[in-house]
């Protein structure tokens, strides 16, 4: 009989157990989530640090309260994209480099927010400039606010301090190709024990299509252009493609490019800062490299600051439209581009725990901290929050003015003559996915120098024809001619 | 009349083990919550799914989710792949881990035989992410052990003729030891008087194998190859993503059912597509394992599983 009755407790207790719904929140404010990708380390000490600091100063302004929700940023969009799915994500950081924005609008992930910008404070409407704007918007419907940054970047390429050093290389003299091959050259046969050039990111040769050609026009995957023109081609086609690949070939069969490069899972900055590799392609744009990176040395600009149509506002802020608080969203969306305390707490830690400010009003670490111990993202992880206009200028930055530096950046930056053009791929779908499979199975190998472009070229050709890649291509430039037309 | 009999019958032996069926309530509550509802879900491969408006609120677009899996050029290649990968591996892997099972039983030993259980077991818990690393290990052109060993420098994640091979070691090497401990458990249990009988008739070790531990073993071989059936249009996602580090050159190769459409599925955020594609998946599998039952009652009636 105790047997039975122990049976009967644990079988209603396992019964209760599944029937209690989730812990609810006894605050009485409405709590905001936002998902922030992170580009350095955080402790979740220091997150739950932050994010008290943040929620004691909201509640007393805005009446809200915010979850930050880091995420690494190379599971970021998987995992935004999963979430979206519930009414998990508030607000959130996305990317749209390639043209995810129209895939979100066309999917309804994203919140139409063109009525609350309407309503908005005046300080943040002028925030955005036409080009920001135009960027977040599809169908004159707004969905998101871009991230404050400077358009696209120049290409460069980061090497190890020491050996820069030891072999008295002049790194910022470095301005073409043909020189930085001299170098590596020279390294190569100093110090064949390591890499001498790796990939700047996984398989990924260069992030710095600045380098290479013009890409993501009219917000598609799969239309390229060489720079400054606006014939269409495909990316293999172009001729700063072949250019860029001529090159990695050639030194992938001397040794100079790593062999392992296709299967190469680490960031190359941090195999230079380590001393295993020598080199590594970088974007870079207004704030120095070397700064970022310890033991390294910037070269000179290898080509220059050009923005592609999906670099302006490649990175943005958003609702999600399952979000079961879109009010309080924007208020949240709205201070993090418009109150500075905020954004600054948000972007840079507690002030003399994670960051102090020096005599000049520069924020840099308390002593004894660097980037390698800083528990909060360190000032490298800034670029991933909204705005980096209304917080303090970095000690390392070499300008004084971050928003005057970076309007002169815009103004300067070479834009791809298609911005503005939106293509719309939204029955193309099966075209999209047989696309990307083709591209992604030559693109890194012949972008790392694994196989010749020459030797494939003919294959590849064949591959797009057979699904129907040219057809596309042609409405697609019919209606980017239309565009240029109109403009 | 009777059957009102039986009922109150049956509702009299559910008053008198209460306890065990309230034991099962909570396990049939999680069955239901997580196995039986989800399923209405299944409606997502017939519409054009909408965050904002979820499953019922999106609107219906027929079978333009199922088209995506066979209008691409792409089609024939990973139907060919998922097919011929599956049928290689229920072959090759039953084989062996039968072939293991009969070793183990053989060794008379009881400290080496539960050694060897363990340490053949090991891989199947190993993680596909792992064992990419391990491959990789393997593999890697510059510090690899078998371009080390041989003085060569291949690149194996450039070559595809070398995957379908390395995709059945790792596969094999994987799976095996789980799939011998099923087999093993069924051979200690065969009725030992027929070992003693066969002994005293003069069989040898290989007859007795042949003609005792094999046909005490067809159920068995015949369950699990019924089920693998079951799932030769899925893939290990892991083994054919994860393990070639998603080298585009060996797509050829590489491309599954499941490959392609998480490709697709993370361009495009699409998840009418992948219902669409799990769906055809289970159809065919459930086609699959319906027809092979089917022959298999007419071959040998006992040894269908229904």
């Amino acid at each position: 009989m105790k047997k039975k009755a122990l049976a009967g407790i644990l079988a209603a207790a396992m019964t209760t157990g599944l029937m209690v719904p989730a812990a609810v929140s006894a605050a009485d404010m409405t709590t905001v989530s936002l998902w922030i990708p992170t580009l350095a380390n955080y402790t979740d000490e220091a997150v739950t640090e932050v994010e008290e600091a943040i929620n004691a100063y909201m509640a007393d302004k805005y009446g809200v309260q915010v979850d930050l929700q880091y995420i690494e940023i190379g599971n970021f969009e998987k995992a935004v994209n999963l979430a979206m799915t519930t009414d998990e994500v508030d607000v959130t950081c996305y990317f749209t480099d390639n043209g995810q924005l129209s895939t979100y609008v066309a999917n309804g992930q994203l919140l139409d927010i063109t009525d609350y910008f309407e309503s908005a404070s005046d300080e943040l409407k002028a925030t955005f400039t036409d080009a920001e704007m135009t960027a977040s918007s599809m169908n004159g419907r707004l969905y998101g606010l871009v991230r404050k940054y400077q358009y696209g970047g120049h290409e460069t390429a980061v090497m190890n301090q020491a050996i820069v050093e030891e072999l008295g290389i002049d790194a910022k003299s470095i301005t073409t190709m043909e020189q930085l091959e001299e170098v590596l050259y020279q390294v190569h046969e100093a110090h064949p024990e390591i890499y001498t050039l790796v990939p700047q990111s996984a398989a990924e040769m260069t992030w710095a299509w600045a380098g290479v050609c013009d890409r993501g026009i009219g917000l598609t995957a799969y239309a390229y252009a060489d720079w400054g023109t606006t014939e269409l081609k495909s990316l293999f086609e172009t001729e700063g493609f072949k250019e860029f690949a001529g090159y990695m070939n050639k030194w992938y069969n001397d040794g100079i490019v790593m062999a392992d490069a296709l299967s190469n899972t680490m960031e190359g900055s941090s195999m230079v800062k380590a001393g295993s590799a020598f080199c590594t392609l970088h974007n870079g744009d207004i704030d120095p490299l070397d700064k970022i990176y310890p033991n390294t040395v910037e070269s000179g600009i290898l080509a220059p600051a050009r923005a592609e149509s999906i670099a302006i506002g490649n990175l943005q802020y958003g609702i999600s439209a399952n979000s079961a608080h879109p009010d309080e969203s924007f208020t949240v969306l709205e201070a993090l581009y418009t109150d500075p305390e905020f954004e600054t707490m948000l972007s840079y830690g507690l002030e003399g725990k994670h960051y102090v400010l020096n005599d000049k009003g520069r924020a840099e670490y308390p002593e004894g901290m660097t980037a390698e111990n800083e528990p909060y993202g360190g000032f490298a992880a800034t670029a991933a929050y909204p705005d980096f206009l209304i917080i303090p200028v970095k000690e390392t930055a070499l300008y004084e003015d971050a928003k005057a530096t970076v309007e002169a950046w815009d103004e300067d930056v070479e834009v791809s003559p298609a911005f503005g053009f939106f293509y719309d791929t939204t029955e193309m779908t099966d075209f999209i996915t047989a696309y990307v499979n083709l591209e992604d199975k030559y693109k890194d190998a012949v972008m790392t120098g694994s196989v010749s472009l020459e030797d494939v070229l003919p294959q590849i050709k064949s591959e797009l024809e057979s699904i129907g890649f040219y057809e596309v291509l042609a409405d697609t430039q019919a209606a980017l001619d239309a565009f240029l037309a109109e403009k | 009349m009777k059957k009102q009999a039986k009922s109150k019958t049956s509702w009299k032996n559910v008053f008198r083990h209460w306890e065990l069926y309230a034991m099962m309530i909570p396990g049939l509550i999680y069955l239901i919550v997580n196995n039986y509802i989800p399923m209405a879900g299944l409606v997502v491969a017939f519409k054009n799914y909408n965050y904002k408006e979820g499953i019922w609120g999106s609107a219906w677009c027929g079978l333009k989710n199922f088209k995506f899996l066979f209008s691409t050029r792409d089609a024939g290649l990973m139907i060919r792949n998922t097919l011929g990968y599956n049928l290689v591996f229920i072959v090759t892997g039953t084989v062996f881990a039968i072939v293991v099972a009969i070793v183990l039983n053989e060794i008379r030993a009881s400290l080496p035989k539960k050694i060897y259980q363990v340490f053949i077991l090991i891989p199947y818990l190993i993680s596909m992410v792992v064992v990419s690393y391990i491959a990789f290990a393997f593999l890697s052109t510059d510090a690899g052990f078998i371009n080390k060993t041989m003085g060569t420098r291949t690149n194996w994640y450039m070559t595809q003729k070398y995957w379908p091979f390395i995709f059945v070691i790792i596969n094999l090497w994987k799976s095996f030891g789980y799939n011998s401990i099923i087999y093993y458990a069924t051979v200690i249990g065969i009725d030992s008087s027929l070992y003693e009988a066969a002994v005293v008739d003069g069989a040898s070790r290989w007859q007795r194998i042949w003609h005792v531990t094999l046909p005490g073993l067809r159920p068995t071989i015949i369950t699990m190859t019924l089920l693998a059936v079951g799932r030769v249009f899925y893939s290990d996602f892991g083994l054919f993503y994860q393990v070639p580090q998603n080298s585009g050159l060996l797509y050829d190769v590489t491309t599954t059912i499941d490959v392609y459409v998480y490709k697709g599925l993370m361009l495009l955020n699409d998840v009418g597509r992948s219902a669409a594609a799990g769906f055809f998946q289970s159809i065919c599998g459930f086609i699959l394992v319906l027809t092979a039952n089917m022959v298999v009652n007419k071959v040998d009636k006992d040894n269908a599983l229904f």
